[in-house]
């Protein structure tokens, strides 16, 4: 297994106000992979990820990526093994304003000794004709495209994905979810994505749903179908 | 690859020209004017110091009551010093100032030549400078010497006169009233010669290494020269120190302060040892102890120390400023910082990126301050140093530590303080900035109010969103609050204080008597004085007669052995009933101490009072003893000759006089400056405040409010708050200003009274107050620009 989580147990508060986010949770994700977890609001979908993605510690189990623990790491380490590994996307785009299009995407390559080609990308997220607009000059849809570019462009083994279409309607997100699997494909990288929506379940090659904390089933996709196929 | 970042750093300053043009002009004056005043002082002390050798200034002077004989010059130079006759006399003039005339010099205490040129005909003078520029007097104007005029064909400044004491005791100098003067050798030669004073300059063969050893070796040469004038060996004049240091001290008396008047004293005590022709020391000044040569070099130096001081406080006002506007950009792009911190910037880079903008505004403020200061705010603090002291000319010179000063330290201090603000807003999890979960505290839900209007519940809830930025505010109104109350009330305070001189005056004349003189005259009062010192200047001791009428409230015989001390002596050293003061002889060895009695109002010198019995007991003299008359009339019946001095209202007043005259010009610059500064301060805090307020400000423009019902609610806030903290500011200055004077008053003789004239408050007020409302008024454009859409559109 390419991501391995062993017992992940979180909880949040204290004394009387404990709530359980994740109770033992244990899954993996192969190299290439799409995996989707589902799951309502409160979930634990959420911190799952950022578990993953190192924005966020277990209180206890282990994660492994591509053989290498990331449990016991310092805030320093933990910036290496981002800086290295991961490609973070989120509902809200995050964009710095005073920035291009071109120039976002570089804050991303900056972080990689080996990025892919700036250029080349912007076509693959086809922004070519945006390449140098700011972000408030962009529709919803295309500031997801970009920032999927910033998160893709350092060719990171795990591209995390919270909620990416979820401020968007149904079309730009069938468009964001084409994109995420154009990368998969193109990139070979491994595609972790919350969601809560069923539908977008089926383009992935892992589904996990998780219900207060567990995970109630993590199977394969023998039907996956391509994001192009979805009925948002 | 370069971080891509970088391509912020412009764009940033850009959006936020505002703050950064207001804290770049800020830091400009700011700095420009302090590294223009260390450069300015910088090269005056160099020339200052340099002129020690290229004007070849003395290491001494003595004066004679007569003309030095051979044995005395011998003396001198049997001391390894070259001796030089400086003989001048002192005229007056028609408007009561007062010309002391040299005869060109060639040997000793050369002229710098300011402008014109020297005299070559005998109808030809040259005045110091500063005394030329306060007087509106120029090339070609009359001055008239006794009966005769002269033509003034140029300014010079004279390194022993760098600063304009007319005698070196006395409380100021003041170089409107006193000047000097240079004529041909044959012009002095044929002025009236009845006020010739017989002063001997003097340098040493081998240069004392330091102050202090100029000091000892002075003591030997003016052993050296009683011994000549008493006509004994120098061994003799040694073993016989006690009475030469009582003599010295006499003569310091009578010699400098034109307070002391012993001379019959004087005369006798010489008369009993080498009879009636002998010669006199009136007078004898070592360099370091004149304070005309020393003082200027004094004061350029402590100028630096306040300036770097006021300099460094105002840094890190806005090296504050600056972090908190910072944090509140960190706070506004939390969601940025965290995908960015997700995605593996380190908080490092972020910390480096955040202080970029600030530092490189700060770097290309200190570079615009620095020309301005090399340049054109120089000029105006060698423009302010010239109205104050005769120096002579100078040349810039690069300063290596004024840039340290003035330059690098406060770089390094907006550097570290936005470092360590700015390193702890970057300090949280990636998680809690994707959350904007920013508060260091946790929440404990909004603090409850009393019940308030709307309006004022807001406001409340805006001030405490707040605090930190308003807690900057405060301390920056506090600071400029003081300023402005300086910056104001120095004119009135010296006004104040010449009232007060003249008010709590015991006597409108003091004659202060050479030779005892009896007079009939029906309001002369008999009275006794001399001066002696405490360990930091002079005071002056009264005998009064214990049914004085014009000091009738001393009560000597309810205070027996004890003293009266005037309320200026008590301020000054912090004395009070109770208290002893220690008072010795100048160069003497005698000293005495006195408790004092009580306080009697009269701020205008440090003296003691004594009843004349009292007097006459504790110094031992004889029984009848007096030496001076008070009077509210001229006395008619006193012989001029008679007369050592007389002291008026008008020389009470001198030092006030000679502040307004050094420091006037240098206060309304302070005025200046906290206008700025407590404009800047609200424009930087309000603007903030609508920044941070801006997604709201929307919104409430959606649910129907006005701009001007908005203002209402963010900008007035801040415009009570800057305000309230100015109120606060005002007991502060005054406190402040309490101890600053002290410090200040304690390098001169005297004392001045604090007092702060009421209106000034209210102008400080009202300036607040009318500042406050330029930046509402700006702010308002601010809140009309913010679009409703802003609401509906952030996802967020």
């Amino acid at each position: 297994m390419y991501l391995e989580l062993e017992d992940i147990r979180k909880s949040y508060g204290s004394g009387d106000f404990v709530t359980q986010a994740l109770c033992g949770v244990s899954m993996g994700v192969e190299k290439g992979e799409i995996c989707v977890l589902l799951g309502p609001s409160g979930s634990g979908k959420s911190t799952l990820l950022n578990i993953i993605g190192g924005i966020d510690s277990a209180d206890s189990g282990r994660i492994t990526i591509d053989g290498r623990s990331i449990g016991q790491m310092n805030e320093k380490q933990l910036s290496d093994y981002r800086r290295k590994n991961l490609g973070y996307v989120f509902q809200s785009y995050n964009l710095i304003p005073n920035l291009t299009v071109r120039e976002n995407i570089e804050v991303g390559a900056y972080l990689s000794a080996s990025p892919l080609d700036t250029g080349d990308l912007i076509r693959v997220l086809g922004l070519e004709d945006h390449a140098h607009k700011l972000p408030s000059q962009l529709s919803g849809g295309q500031q997801q495209r970009c920032a999927i570019g910033r998160a893709i462009v350092k060719n990171p083994g795990i591209l995390l994905c919270d909620e990416p279409t979820g401020a968007l309607d149904s079309a730009t997100g069938m468009e964001i979810l084409r994109l995420i699997e154009k990368v998969n494909r193109t990139y070979g990288s491994c595609v972790i994505m919350v969601t809560h929506n069923e539908e977008i379940a089926a383009m992935a090659d892992r589904i996990v749903r998780l219900r207060d904390g567990r995970i109630r089933s993590d199977r394969q996709n023998e039907n996956r179908i391509p994001a192009a196929s979805l009925q948002l | 690859m370069k971080n891509p970042l970088r391509k912020r750093y412009l764009r940033e300053i850009r959006q936020d020209a505002g703050k950064y043009i207001a804290l770049f002009l800020f830091l400009t004056l700011t700095i420009g004017f302090c590294s223009g005043m260390d450069v300015a002082s910088g090269s005056m002390i160099s020339a200052y110091r340099e002129s020690f050798t290229k004007y070849h200034v003395e290491d001494g002077h003595f004066l004679l009551e007569k003309e030095a004989d051979a044995e005395i010059l011998t003396a001198v130079k049997d001391q390894g010093a070259q001796v030089y006759p400086l003989f001048y006399q002192d005229f007056d003039q028609e408007n009561g100032n007062t010309i002391r005339v040299y005869q060109n010099r060639s040997q000793v205490n050369l002229p710098c030549l300011m402008e014109g040129r020297l005299p070559e005909k005998n109808d030809e003078i040259v005045l110091d400078r500063l005394y030329a520029e306060n007087n509106g007097l120029q090339e070609g104007d009359l001055c008239q010497l006794g009966d005769r005029p002269f033509t003034i064909v140029g300014t010079v400044a004279l390194s022993d006169y760098s600063t304009m004491f007319r005698n070196n005791s006395d409380m100021m100098f003041n170089a409107s009233v006193f000047s000097i003067a240079l004529v041909t050798r044959e012009a002095f030669a044929s002025l009236d010669q009845s006020g010739l004073k017989y002063c001997y300059a003097w340098t040493y063969d081998d240069p004392p290494a330091d102050n202090q050893e100029s000091l000892d070796r002075s003591e030997d040469l003016m052993e050296a020269v009683l011994a000549a004038i008493l006509g004994m060996s120098l061994e003799e004049a040694q073993a016989r120190s006690e009475q030469v240091g009582t003599f010295m001290t006499l003569f310091e008396m009578l010699s400098g302060s034109g307070q002391g008047g012993l001379e019959h004293s004087l005369s006798q005590a010489l008369e009993h040892f080498v009879g009636s022709d002998s010669n006199e020391l009136k007078d004898f000044v070592p360099r370091p102890s004149n304070r005309a040569i020393m003082f200027t070099g004094d004061d350029l130096v402590t100028d630096n120390v306040f300036t770097n001081f006021f300099l460094y406080l105002l840094i890190v006002i806005l090296a504050f400023v600056y972090a908190v506007t910072t944090r509140n950009t960190i706070e506004q792009e939390a969601s940025v910082i965290g995908t960015l911190r997700a995605s593996g910037y380190t908080i490092r880079e972020l910390l480096v990126h955040y202080m970029t903008a600030p530092l490189l505004v700060s770097a290309a403020a200190a570079v615009a301050g620095n020309l301005l200061g090399y340049t054109l705010l120089k000029e105006v603090v060698v423009g302010l140093y010239y109205h104050s002291y005769s120096l002579p000319t100078y040349r810039t010179i690069w300063n290596g530590s004024a840039f340290v000063t003035t330059t690098v330290v406060p770089f390094i201090i907006i550097l570290v303080v936005n470092a360590l603000v700015i390193r702890r807003a970057l300090s949280r999890t990636p998680l809690e900035f994707l959350r904007h979960d920013l508060s260091r505290q946790k929440r404990r839900g909004a603090l409850p109010l009393p019940n308030w209007s709307f309006l004022s519940r807001f406001r409340a809830r805006v001030l405490l969103q707040n605090i930190p930025a308003y807690l900057i505010m405060f301390i920056g109104v506090l600071l400029a609050g003081i300023m402005m109350v300086y910056g104001l009330m120095f004119s009135p305070l010296l006004a104040h204080f010449k009232e007060i001189l003249v008010e709590s005056r015991f006597a409108d004349y003091q004659y202060i008597l050479k030779d005892q003189a009896e007079s009939d005259f029906a309001g002369a009062e008999k009275f006794a004085m001399l001066s002696l010192e405490n360990d930091n200047e002079e005071v002056s001791v009264y005998g009064i007669r214990e049914d004085s009428a014009y000091l009738p409230d001393l009560d000597f015989g309810a205070r027996g052995e004890k003293v009266y001390i005037s309320s200026a002596y008590a301020d000054k050293y912090d004395l009070a009933p109770g208290s002893y003061i220690r008072l010795h002889e100048k160069y003497g060895d005698k000293a005495y101490t006195l408790e004092v009695g009580d306080v009697m109002y009269y701020e205008a010198t440090l003296c003691v009072f004594l009843s004349l019995d009292h007097y006459v007991e504790t110094f031992d003299l004889e029984e009848d003893y007096y030496n001076g008359y008070l009077s509210n009339e001229e006395i008619p019946d006193l012989d001029e000759r008679d007369i050592a001095t007389i002291i008026t209202p008008e020389d009470l007043t001198l030092l006030a006089d000679q502040l307004q005259d050094s420091m006037g010009t240098f206060f309304p610059v302070m005025s200046v400056f906290a206008v700025i500064l407590f404009v800047l301060m609200i424009y930087l805090l309000t603007k903030l405040i609508i920044d941070r307020s801006a997604q709201s400000i929307s919104m409430m423009k959606i649910l129907g409010y006005s701009p001007e019902e908005i203002n209402r609610l963010y900008n007035r806030a801040t415009g009570i708050v800057a305000l309230f903290s100015l109120l606060v500011s005002l007991p502060v200055s005054y406190f402040t200003l309490s101890l600053v004077l002290r410090v200040l008053l304690m390098r001169f003789n005297g004392w001045l009274t604090l007092y702060i004239a009421p209106w000034i408050y209210g102008v400080c007020l009202g300036l607040g107050l009318v500042c406050c409302l330029v930046v509402e008024r700006i702010e308002m454009r601010r809140i009309h620009r913010i679009p409703m859409a802003m609401a509906l559109k952030n996802v967020e």
